[in-house]
């Protein structure tokens, strides 16, 4: 009796299993292009990422901004962008042959974005530099509200590279159960071409978080939090014209 | 023969009480007249440069002087005796540099202010828009006095920007790639490096 019992509980776990994400980790690569013009004052820009993901559909996003310099140390900024290939909860559907991630390569996403910036000298006299930005995105395709605090250093002490180090932390407003729907953290070696071209390697580890569809946990009721690692190497490229 | 030794012993101060043109190269006049290697450079001489214009003048006050394109330099005092020169940077921009190994004083006067040093190097230049001052320093530290009379000390690896008042003094990383080179037999003395980069100020460029 207690041996069927037990079983039944194996059964029991072994298919809810199936209704969930396998946790897991994904080497991804990443281009990333800013183009970036200045007036006094004013900065327009344009910025393009390609990713090639492991684990996820590959993504590309672009965006198109303004950024205005209050002072030496504050900026504000808006953009549009859109991108293709993100992923949400709710992409974790089950069409009929199975629990599975949609396929959202070709789905087009709208992003909007407003931040404010701070940017200081932190010792050195201009060697070390802190930043400190915060974003608020809304995506208009499935009204996902997004705050991203931004964290970063940069280290100017040689004259032809900047060292950059830096936090994102994505906190969900309106949607995901966890506290942080992503945390990245991010370095990039710029080598400083000429005073118009900047360019060098990248390097990201992050940590993402998905949990079940309003949808699913309607029709299951199961919870989850399913996480994906990721290593990511890449190629930045700023063009300030 | 007494005269003779009257001018030996004239000869090589007449030689201290001027500078010495160590690099000449295309178009450069010293007071309206073409110099060449070797012309000599007295007080009050005004010396300037068109597109393609580089000179590079050495004093026995232990001061060098390399004028870029597109600028106009006054030797505005000049005493060996004390081994202090005093230039006026009427427009463009110059390097300077004090030889520590001569105990002199070197100054340098703007529209917006003057600058002064001993055992160092540094550049000056008027912005494009001529409303201000970049000077950065390449060795040793240098004094800046604006119009308000305030004095800031501005050390290596520096830069400042004088206008109305002066910055607060910035490391500027990128002035490194201006040609700071002062001896034709180093290499190219031309200054390639743009002006306008050396000003940008690192806490407003954008890198995402």
């Amino acid at each position: 009796m207690i041996k069927i019992f037990f079983l039944f509980i194996l059964c029991g776990s072994l298919i809810a299993n199936d209704k969930i994400p396998q946790d897991g980790t994904s080497f991804d690569q990443s281009i990333d292009l800013f183009f970036n013009k200045r007036v006094r004052a004013h900065a327009f820009n344009f910025s393009t990422q390609f990713l090639k993901q492991d684990k996820q559909n590959n993504r590309r996003e672009f965006h198109l901004g303004y950024r205005y310099q209050i002072n030496n140390h504050w900026k504000v900024g808006v953009s549009y962008g859109v991108g293709y290939g993100l992923r949400h909860n709710e992409d974790w559907i089950n069409p009929g042959n199975g629990w599975q991630w949609l396929d959202t390569s070709d789905r087009k996403e709208e992003l909007l974005r407003v931040f404010a910036q701070h940017k200081t000298n932190i010792f050195g006299k201009g060697k070390f530099i802190l930043k400190n930005r915060l974003t608020v995105q809304r995506n208009t395709f499935n009204t996902q509200d997004l705050l991203i605090y931004r964290i970063g250093v940069f280290n100017l002490s040689f004259p032809q590279w900047t060292f950059l180090h830096q936090f994102d932390f994505f906190i969900p407003l309106n949607f995901n159960r966890s506290k942080l729907s992503e945390l990245w953290h991010y370095s990039s070696f710029m080598y400083r071409y000429n005073g118009h071209v900047m360019f060098g390697p990248t390097f990201s580890a992050a940590l993402m978080k998905w949990n079940e569809s309003i949808a699913m946990k309607g029709r299951t009721g199961l919870e989850f939090t399913h996480e994906l690692t990721i290593f990511r190497l890449g190629m930045g490229f700023i063009f300030n014209f | 023969m007494k005269l003779l030794i009257l001018l030996f012993l004239f000869l090589p101060s007449l030689s201290f009480a001027s500078g010495k043109v160590l690099f000449v190269k295309g178009n450069v006049m010293i007071n309206k007249l073409k110099p060449k290697k070797g012309s000599t450079v007295k007080e009050g001489d005004i010396i300037s440069t068109t597109k393609d214009g580089l000179i590079l003048v050495k004093f026995a006050s232990g001061s060098t002087l390399k004028v870029n394109k597109e600028s106009e330099v006054k030797v505005q005092l000049y005493k060996p005796e004390n081994k202090s020169t005093l230039f006026t940077l009427i427009k463009g921009s110059g390097f300077f540099r004090q030889d520590p190994k001569v105990k002199g004083k070197l100054n340098v006067k703007t529209r917006f202010g003057a600058m002064g040093v001993r055992g160092t190097q540094f550049f000056v230049s008027y912005g494009a828009q001529k409303k201000d001052v970049f000077m950065c320093v390449n060795k040793g530290s240098v004094w800046v006095k604006d119009k308000t009379k305030k004095v800031t000390a501005v050390n290596e690896g520096e830069g400042v920007v004088v206008g109305k008042s002066t910055s607060k003094p910035q490391f500027l990383p990128w002035t490194k790639n201006l040609n700071w080179r002062l001896d034709p037999n180093e290499g190219n003395l031309e200054n390639s490096a743009k002006i306008e980069e050396s000003y940008k100020n690192p806490l407003r460029q954008d890198y995402d």
